[in-house]
């Protein structure tokens, strides 16, 4: 898979021979930015979404309530921006987001001794679907024009997080493995605000950036799983099951990408 | 253009970091799990090593793989091409006895050969394959194979350290051994000794030229009496155990030095026979 992708990179300057060197050339058409058009966007996003998982302090691995967990997605989007006039437009986006990563981390003994003896696992997934709203403001250049957006949004979406930590007991300790696995499925709603900036060329081509701050409550936090502390013989349940959780938490993200007027 | 390739690379970037490994050091060499950190890293190399279960599988010998009446050829390239059958004479769940037929004199005997040295030998080999303290001398190969697994180890004694006026780091006067040994399930295991090369390197006094010396030794499984025909009518009648009397040779016990990987010394050996006129096979020069 990503070979294909390294493949089609290098390929693109071949297709688009006869384009090459003309990037900015062609500004987005003048007759355009003052009408109202339809947009189709895709961007990538790092979000540090916040877990909630049962504490569990072990030998090599902590688990707290306000551990996080960064993941990485695509989003899609698609909407209309309406020309208010002046230079100034209101854009309004539905968005699907999917997000996946799977973090490891490998606890070796010691640098001359090459045996895991810890393991980590966290895989996390999330979805989300939202609408949102911008506010844009256009400097129309003769390359390339740029423009600014502050946008609000809302959604919801569900968290599948598995984590899964594992301790091999060594010689000579008593009970010395340990052991927490937890599988969350956290449905939330949230609402979120957000500063960006598009790059627009190539005849309504756009580049994007933007941070995005959001505001998340979560619903419903169903978990499954069981720990068995160092030392300890017995293996503990972490089931659990909460709803209308009141906590309201901060999340920061950073999302680039490409779309198109049309 | 360059928009789309830098969204491309953002994508490989990305896809990338969806799977991240990190790793980290749990102890010191002063926390208590450190030295049993050890103990785990050497078991776990042990079980993951296929040959030793076949090892530790041939280690019983009221169940052994090897009939009364097999009879090995064992030949060195070097030492007057110095041929040696041996015929397992008896088994039981104990020992075995074979017999070790030559021209030379000094190769004839019967050697007794117990399942407590085969488990030793095993624990030898073992701890020099998983084992990182003695990574630097002895190196194993096959750990994965069912049949047989082979090591390399390097012997050496200093007879006169490097002297800081040449330029070389060599010791003035030395002898370096290596050996280089396939250790087979298919032979009782103490006929490692006999399947593999060595090398001996001196140089006796300051200034002397190195001598170089090797030896090649290969065994095989002798299945008909064709076999034991080497062309040298001498050779092979000490192939016919039928009509041999062994009832002058020596009788010889192996022993195992467990912790042989401790010693650098250039003659040292696993096994060495007991009993009077027990002696191993010469190699290379090196007396064993």
């Amino acid at each position: 898979m990503r070979l294909l992708l390294l493949l089609s990179l290098f390929s693109f300057p071949v297709f688009a021979a006869d384009e090459f060197l003309e990037f900015g050339d062609k500004n987005f058409a003048a007759e355009k930015t003052d009408e109202s058009k339809w947009t189709l966007r895709s961007g990538f996003q790092y979000i540090d979404y916040p877990m909630s998982l049962p504490a569990f302090k072990g030998e090599h691995d902590e688990t707290t309530a306000k551990d996080t967990t960064g993941i990485y997605g695509l989003n899609l989007a698609v909407g209309r921006e309406f020309y208010l006039g002046a230079g100034i437009s209101s854009t309004f986006l539905i968005s699907a987001n999917y997000y996946k990563s799977i973090n490891k981390e490998v606890g070796i003994a010691a640098q001359d001794v090459d045996v895991d003896v810890s393991n980590t696992r966290i895989d996390s997934q999330l979805q989300t679907y939202e609408a949102s709203i911008s506010i844009n403001y256009l400097f129309d250049n003769p390359t390339f024009d740029i423009q600014p957006f502050a946008e609000f949004g809302m959604g919801a979406g569900r968290a599948d997080i598995e984590k899964d930590y594992a301790r091999k007991a060594l010689p000579n300790e008593t009970n010395g493995s340990e052991k927490y696995y937890v599988r969350a499925q956290e449905d939330f709603l949230y609402s979120k605000a957000s500063l960006g900036i598009n790059v627009i060329a190539f005849n309504g081509l756009i580049s994007y950036f933007k941070v995005t701050g959001y505001a998340i409550g979560k619903q419903v936090v169903e978990v499954e799983g069981e720990s068995k502390l160092h030392g300890s013989p017995l293996t503990e349940s972490l089931d659990s099951k909460s709803e209308d959780i009141d906590d309201i938490e901060q999340v920061y993200s950073a999302t680039v990408g490409m779309g198109y007027l049309f | 253009m360059k928009t789309l390739n830098l969204f491309l690379l953002l994508l490989i970037s990305l896809l990338s970091s969806c799977d991240k490994v990190t790793e980290k050091y749990l102890f010191n060499e002063d926390d208590d799990e450190y030295e049993w950190a050890q103990e785990l890293a050497l078991s776990e190399c042990i079980t993951d090593a296929k040959i030793f279960g076949e090892f530790d599988e041939a280690g019983e010998f009221d169940n052994s793989s090897f009939n009364v009446g097999d009879i090995f050829k064992i030949k060195q390239d070097d030492n007057e091409g110095v041929v040696i059958y041996a015929k397992v004479n008896s088994i039981n769940a104990q020992d075995m006895e074979i017999i070790f037929s030559s021209a030379d004199d000094d190769y004839r005997k019967i050697v007794t050969f117990e399942e407590s040295d085969h488990e030793e030998l095993v624990d030898f080999f073992q701890t020099i394959a998983c084992n990182d303290d003695y990574d630097d001398y002895f190196s194993t190969s096959g750990l994965n194979s069912s049949t047989q697994m082979t090591f390399s180890w390097d012997l050496e004694t200093i007879l006169e350290s490097d002297d800081d006026d040449d330029d070389d780091e060599e010791p003035e006067a030395y002898k370096y051994v290596t050996k280089d040994l396939t250790v087979s399930k298919n032979y009782p295991l103490f006929f490692y000794f006999y399947n593999g090369k060595k090398s001996y390197e001196y140089v006796l006094e300051d200034g002397d030229e190195a001598t170089t010396k090797e030896s090649n030794i290969t065994i095989t499984e002798v299945s008909d009496e064709d076999e034991c025909d080497n062309g040298n009518d001498d050779q092979s009648d000490y192939c016919d155990f039928d009509d041999l009397d062994s009832s002058s040779f020596p009788t010889c016990t192996v022993e195992v030095n467990g912790s042989a990987y401790s010693s650098r010394s250039h003659n040292t050996n696993i096994i060495s026979l007991s009993g009077t006129n027990c002696k191993l096979l010469e190699s290379a020069g090196v007396s064993n």
